[in-house]
């Protein structure tokens, strides 16, 4: 007898998307879910997350005016803290609060310095692109779709 | 969203190497201005992503886009625009893209002339390749050796590759082997963000990850197709040469990112309207399109400077090795060019000659003979193209012809092209397994990522000598010299 439903996977990469680049499609069932498994599937293509500690923390506040431009926003905050600071994520907490016509994004990353011979690297992200991008509800699951340039 | 087609639009055939889709095939708003050109041989056209058809034919759809929006062979599907896609506007009606230029501006090729044969390289090979992989850093947010603060920055930004030279990381004559010498002119560094300087300053002297190595290669007698040019060059039979294929790291990036955020909620206000979001513009007559081409050339001239930095330390590498002076060893440029990058040149347009502005994105620009941008040096054989293939099989030395001005604008391949993704090949190929196959096969890869060195796999790739014959059989791009890859640094 098995009736519990199968734990699904946060995100997976698409097979059949951009070919130079890197795709993926990442499930939540809030908003703040969404923003984390997209997140994780970011720097899953970055580095093996296994080898990351989320030793150090890093608070981060954004503001957009929709929630499809505050997680670009978001993914390419991310991005943005590899390359200036040498930085690896691999914890996230995401909350995202409505205020008036903008969303507000608290973030509490954690990670650590990049370290060659420590980490696992994998492909370097240069941005989250808008095209093909997808952020939609159905019923009660967000639904994210992100093109990575590689 | 983005919708990919199910089969291929109509094309016509123009002739062996090129087809068109009309511009009605896309009537509705916004329609296309243009036909959509695509340069590929049958057996190339057939094995073409089906997203090309359709990134092409929204391309041609963009406002003052003149003549036609066109694809190379090495056409895939990329971001917005496709990769091996090339745009020309008109300066007054039409629009600058970022994403028609791409996040990594000047991306592009250098090719390093050595006095060395193969036969002198092959004992030192490995340790060769493991020096360079040291001096060169490669792979997820690395950094350079020359740390530049904000006044030397914003000198980067102006003088790209002669700020290098001047600070003693080259030869005075390596600037002449450089498109446009190495400086864009028209940089300004205070159109860049702060963000942007912090996230790539760092980056000065890095190779990246991706598709992005720095490669040990050896030419074969029977790969020289004109001997004449070859020889112009500097170049021989079992010479051995290097290549780097990087660009402007992060800094670049970001300015991308920075200007689509810009311009993404103008469109409405500029009565602009794209069939995909990456397709964002400006008015090239507008205050934000200048900021932007400022802050892109400061963001080229530093892809420059990053590939000269590389070449010095490439030259440094092997020096130690073979116990030689740093200019005694022939390591002379033969060239340097930009495959992601936006321009103004003269094109011939409906008869008339005609200031546009050019978008290549995945795209060398390849001017014939006596084009004035060109050096001296280059004014009889037209400009060097150099063109990299994936780390298995091979990549090419070209050079440009007047039939490229009138037909391309001046522009043809840049690399093999992708014909399986990087998730698809991750799972069909694995890492170690490669680098062994590999090395059994002569060529020697230190890899910073062997997930990252799966994506790369030749078998991800087109057949480049399909890609190179068919612009050469065009007339586009004459091939030269073809390059087999001995030792590679990857990220």
């Amino acid at each position: 007898m098995n009736d519990m439903p199968k734990k699904e996977k946060p995100y997976k990469f698409l097979k059949n998307s951009v070919t130079a680049d890197i795709a993926f499609e990442a499930t939540g069932k809030t908003l703040n879910e969404v923003f984390k498994n997209s997140a994780m599937a970011l720097m899953d293509t970055m580095v093996d997350m296994k080898t990351v500690k989320p030793r150090l923390k890093k608070p981060i506040r954004l503001r957009a005016k929709d929630e499809s431009t505050l997680l670009i926003n978001f993914l390419n905050e991310i991005v943005y803290y590899k390359d200036a600071e040498s930085m690896l994520i691999s914890g996230f907490k995401v909350d995202i609060k409505k205020k008036e016509d903008a969303y507000l994004l608290t973030a509490e990353l954690s990670g650590e310095p990049l370290h060659m011979g420590k980490h696992i690297l994998r492909s370097d992200v240069k941005a989250a692109t808008w095209h093909n991008f997808k952020l939609e509800k159905k019923g009660s699951k967000y639904t994210a779709v992100v093109v990575l340039d590689i | 969203m983005f919708q990919v087609p199910t089969k291929r639009p109509p094309l016509t055939k123009l002739n062996d190497y090129s087809w068109e889709i009309s511009k009605d095939y896309k009537n509705d708003a916004p329609k296309m201005q243009v036909p959509a050109r695509i340069f590929a041989s049958k057996k190339l056209l057939d094995e073409m992503d089906l997203a090309v058809y359709e990134q092409i034919s929204n391309v041609a759809a963009l406002p003052g886009i003149v003549k036609a929006a066109m694809v190379m062979p090495d056409a895939h599907w990329g971001y917005g625009f496709p990769i091996g896609g090339v745009a020309a506007f008109d300066l007054d009606k039409g629009i600058v893209s970022p994403g028609g230029i791409g996040y990594d501006i000047n991306c592009g090729m250098r090719l390093i002339r050595t006095d060395f044969t193969l036969k002198e390289i092959e004992p030192k090979l490995k340790q060769l390749v493991d020096s360079l992989f040291r001096l060169v850093p490669a792979g997820v947010g690395r950094k350079g050796f020359v740390r530049i603060t904000g006044k030397d920055w914003r000198d980067v930004a102006q003088d790209g590759a002669q700020w290098c030279i001047k600070k003693g990381y080259g030869f005075d004559k390596d600037k002449e082997h450089i498109e446009d010498y190495g400086a864009i002119a028209g940089a300004d560094a205070s159109e860049v963000s702060d963000k942007a300087v912090k996230r790539g300053v760092t980056g000065l002297g890095t190779l990246g990850s991706g598709n992005h190595y720095l490669e040990i290669q050896v030419i074969k007698k029977e790969n020289i197709f004109d001997e004449k040019i070859a020889k112009t060059f500097g170049l021989f039979p079992g010479q051995v040469v290097v290549m780097v294929h990087t660009g402007s790291r992060g800094l670049g990036h970001q300015i991308c990112t920075d200007y689509v955020d810009l311009f993404r909620p103008k469109l409405k206000d500029w009565g602009i309207n794209v069939r995909d979001q990456e397709l964002s513009c400006a008015p090239i007559n507008s205050k934000e399109a200048e900021r932007y081409l400022k802050a892109m050339r400061s963001a080229a001239n530093y892809a420059f400077a990053n590939r000269q930095v590389i070449t010095h330390q490439i030259r440094k590498g092997f020096s130690e090795a073979f116990g030689k002076n740093i200019d005694n060893m022939g390591m002379e440029l033969i060239y340097d060019v930009a495959h992601n990058i936006a321009k103004e040149e003269q094109h011939i347009v409906d008869g008339k000659k005609k200031k546009v502005l050019v978008h290549r994105k995945g795209a060398t620009r390849c001017f014939g003979p006596e084009r004035s941008e060109l050096a001296n040096i280059f004014r009889k054989t037209g400009q060097p193209v150099i063109v990299g293939g994936s780390m298995e099989t091979g990549s090419y030395l070209c050079v440009g012809t007047t039939k490229a001005e009138e037909e391309t604008f001046g522009s043809t391949m840049h690399g093999a092209g992708r014909t399986m993704s990087r998730t698809a090949a991750m799972r069909e190929f694995q890492g170690e397994q490669l680098q062994k196959s590999m090395e059994k096969k002569g060529i020697y890869v230190h890899a910073v990522s062997m997930s990252g060195l799966a994506e790369e796999a030749g078998k991800a790739y087109k057949d480049i000598n399909e890609v190179i014959d068919t612009m050469d059989q065009a007339g586009i791009s004459k091939k030269v010299v073809r390059f087999l890859p001995i030792g590679n640094v990857k990220g």
